[in-house]
């Protein structure tokens, strides 16, 4: 039971870290529809951001707020100068997804050209240890899990409950009805790239803690795991992101406690795939697959 | 990217320059650059000059094998590779065999012991010897309850068999043996596992984010066990992650890395090291590496092939391969040098020479490895320093 126990206060923190990460890439997802494989990368930019703040002396939290807020400006940015461009001069989906990848590729070779090839961890201690019903957690990791809980349930107030959210749902089911309805898309857009690249940015520092030490590479390395949680979930529902980072922050922890640490993937992505082979669409997802890109 | 000029001979530095083991690219090139100074300082190799070329294997098989390839069908002047790490050793070594050029490997990889390609060459010893010596250590440091924990790479795991294997013949007690997925958001539940088992110490091999990644862990659940490392863990790179895991303080009081010992006091040592500090502009902080085994082995690697090459009076890498141990082991009557220079000057008076280098003799058997003892290094005020030796039988009695 304990053991149990203790894989389940692991696998809990690994969902909060994950799910962060795996709701901007999603939120942004539903409302674009713009699979961004360049995620990592802001995520690594915003680490670094960051890491410059919290070794001038700034403490880990504000570092983390500060460089979140510069994540949803780089999200901005991207779109802005990239890839709304691409999806204005209407490219295909497929040939959209090569653009996010060639964008992730060039930010994360650059951010190593500045940083070099080797490893940088924050000036954070995890603080003392505390036994919560037999889940042994750190003072950081229990400030993580809270962190992720309010994003949460921002994120899923902000979506049911305002004009606003109300707007990116609007686009996520029907952009061109949502635009003759008289949503201002542009707007909506660019708040969901922002919104994006707050929670990549949230998400990076926690990863990043989480890790210890961190490279130019990091985040593009993690990004599998985030996918993977959304595309459980069901990609373009928050909730799901949620539920799909829990399943596999669980089904990993578990794995390594009670059967071979070398098969938590393994196990984690045969889940992914029974689930999918059940739902296709994901445990929440009711995105059409018809949706085109708006930028 | 270096290119040779019109009559320079290239010696390419075949090893990872991005991702997990970026390291051992500049490694790499801080045995290589000291080497090409010194050489082309001598006049060079019968008249050309030694070029290195950093050329990034990026450290996995699928990026290596189109960068070997191209390499060897774009340099027409290559007469050398240093390269093919634990990561890539056995996907390029057959590419650069084919092509007649002679590589000085590093990898650890046991596959290699026995190998019958003529162009293969490495001078360090093999991994499974050093998960034999790293078993060897815990018993001569006393520590009988002892854990293993090694990454999933093929670099890692080319040494665990033997140090599994090495502490159960010593009549250690092993508590838990743990393969770690590298490269994980977590190890908690690993780590936990082996907290319970109470360990002495644990012998470890792994990436510089997954050791710092599991140690961070580790040491959030009470106190860290003594560590026996490998070679891995004095790269500045392992050691920034950890340190900035678990702090400087707490990884030199706990770490014992045991390397292939050579004693860096040579006259060969002394004329790399002087060589080493001229070159900043081609590897950046270039003192760094300057106890480094690889780095040193790939020092003398070079020096070798060029001395093979003013003793077969000849570039061609198909000529000079078979001339390699006969500028490295003893022979009746052979001069022993310790430089390029030495050698060169010894060559041109007819004589027979040894190359003594900067890594210690370099004696190859008839698959073309050579190998040194171990030793267990601590570091201290700012520099890894010989605790003990490990003797022969010491090391014979874990295998």
């Amino acid at each position: 039971m304990g053991v149990l126990m203790s894989a389940i206060g692991f696998g809990i923190v690994t969902a909060s870290i994950l799910a962060v990460s795996s709701v901007g890439f999603t939120l942004q997802f539903s409302v674009t529809n713009v699979f961004n494989l360049s995620f990592g990368s802001v995520m690594t930019g915003t680490g670094f951001i960051a890491y410059a703040l919290n070794t001038s002396g700034v403490s880990i939290w504000a570092s983390m707020a500060i460089g979140a807020l510069c994540g949803g400006v780089i999200s901005v940015a991207l779109n802005w100068l990239i890839f709304g461009r691409f999806i204005r001069h209407g490219i295909s989906r497929f040939g959209m997804v090569i653009v996010t990848i060639a964008t992730g590729l060039i930010c994360d070779n650059t951010i190593q050209a500045f940083v070099g090839p080797t490893f940088y961890a924050y000036n954070a201690q995890p603080g003392k240890a505390f036994n919560l019903a037999g889940m042994l957690l750190t003072g950081q990791e229990l400030i993580i899990i809270v962190i992720a809980a309010v994003m949460m349930t921002a994120t899923h107030v902000g979506l049911k409950s305002t004009r606003l959210g109300a707007a990116m749902r609007g686009l996520s089911v029907n952009a061109s009805l949502a635009r003759a309805c008289g949503v201002p898309t542009r707007r909506v857009v660019a708040v969901a790239w922002f919104a994006s690249g707050v929670m990549a940015g949230i998400g990076s520092v926690a990863l990043f803690l989480d890790t210890s030490t961190f490279a130019a590479t990091t985040g593009s390395q993690f990004l599998i795991m985030v996918i993977a949680a959304a595309v459980l979930g069901g990609v373009g529902s928050a909730e799901g992101a949620v539920v799909g980072a829990l399943v596999v922050g669980l089904a990993t922890e578990i794995t390594a406690a009670y059967w071979n640490p070398e098969l938590k993937d393994v196990v984690a992505f045969v889940v992914l795939i029974l689930v999918l082979l059940v739902r296709p669409q994901g445990m929440f997802s009711q995105l059409s697959s018809e949706r085109t890109a708006v930028g | 990217m270096a290119h040779s000029g019109s009559g320079s001979l290239v010696v390419a530095i075949f090893h990872a320059y991005s991702g997990p083991n970026a390291a051992f690219g500049p490694e790499a090139a801080a045995g290589c650059f000291p080497a090409e100074k010194l050489i082309n300082a001598a006049g060079g190799v019968l008249g050309h000059k030694i070029v290195c070329d950093p050329t990034d294997s990026k450290g996995d098989p699928a990026d290596a094998v189109p960068a070997a390839n191209r390499l060897i069908a774009s340099t027409s002047s290559l007469v050398g590779v240093l390269g093919g790490g634990s990561d890539t050793a056995t996907a390029v070594v057959p590419l650069f065999a084919q092509a007649n050029i002679p590589v000085f490997s590093t990898t650890g990889q046991a596959s290699f012991d026995h190998s019958t390609s003529p162009y293969f060459w490495r001078i360090l010893s093999p991994d499974p010897a050093q998960g034999g010596a790293m078993a060897a250590a815990a018993k001569k440091l006393g520590l009988t309850r002892v854990a293993t924990v090694f990454g999933n790479d093929s670099s890692a795991q080319g040494s665990a068999p033997a140090a599994i294997a090495g502490v159960t013949k010593l009549h250690l007690h092993l508590v838990t043996n743990q393969t770690i997925a590298i490269g994980q958001l977590s190890y908690r539940s690993e780590v936990q596992k082996l907290a319970s088992a109470k360990p002495q110490v644990i012998i470890s091999e792994a990436d510089p984010q997954t050791s710092a990644t599991y140690l961070s862990e580790l040491r959030q659940l009470g106190t860290i066990p003594d560590l026996i490392t490998d070679p891995v863990s004095q790269e500045p790179g392992w050691r920034k992650a950890v340190i900035g895991a678990i702090g400087a303080s707490n990884l030199n009081a706990r770490d014992y890395a045991v390397v292939a010992y050579a004693p860096l006091t040579t006259l060969a040592y002394r004329t790399y090291t002087a060589a080493l500090k001229t070159i900043g502009k081609q590897v950046s902080q270039p003192m760094q590496w300057n106890s480094d085994l690889y780095s040193v082995a790939d020092y003398d690697s070079v020096v070798v092939m060029a001395l093979a090459m003013d003793m077969a009076h000849s570039t061609s890498p198909k000529v000079y391969n078979t001339f390699i141990p006969k500028v490295t082991n003893p022979s009746a009557g052979a001069v022993v040098v310790h430089t390029y220079a030495a050698g060169k000057v010894a060559l041109a008076k007819g004589k027979r020479i040894q190359y003594v280098g900067a890594a210690g003799a370099i004696i190859f058997d008839r698959w073309h490895n050579a190998g040194q003892g171990f030793a267990i290094e601590r570091y201290k005020n700012g520099n890894w320093a010989v605790s003990s030796v490990l003797s022969s039988a010491e090391i014979k009695a874990a295998f």
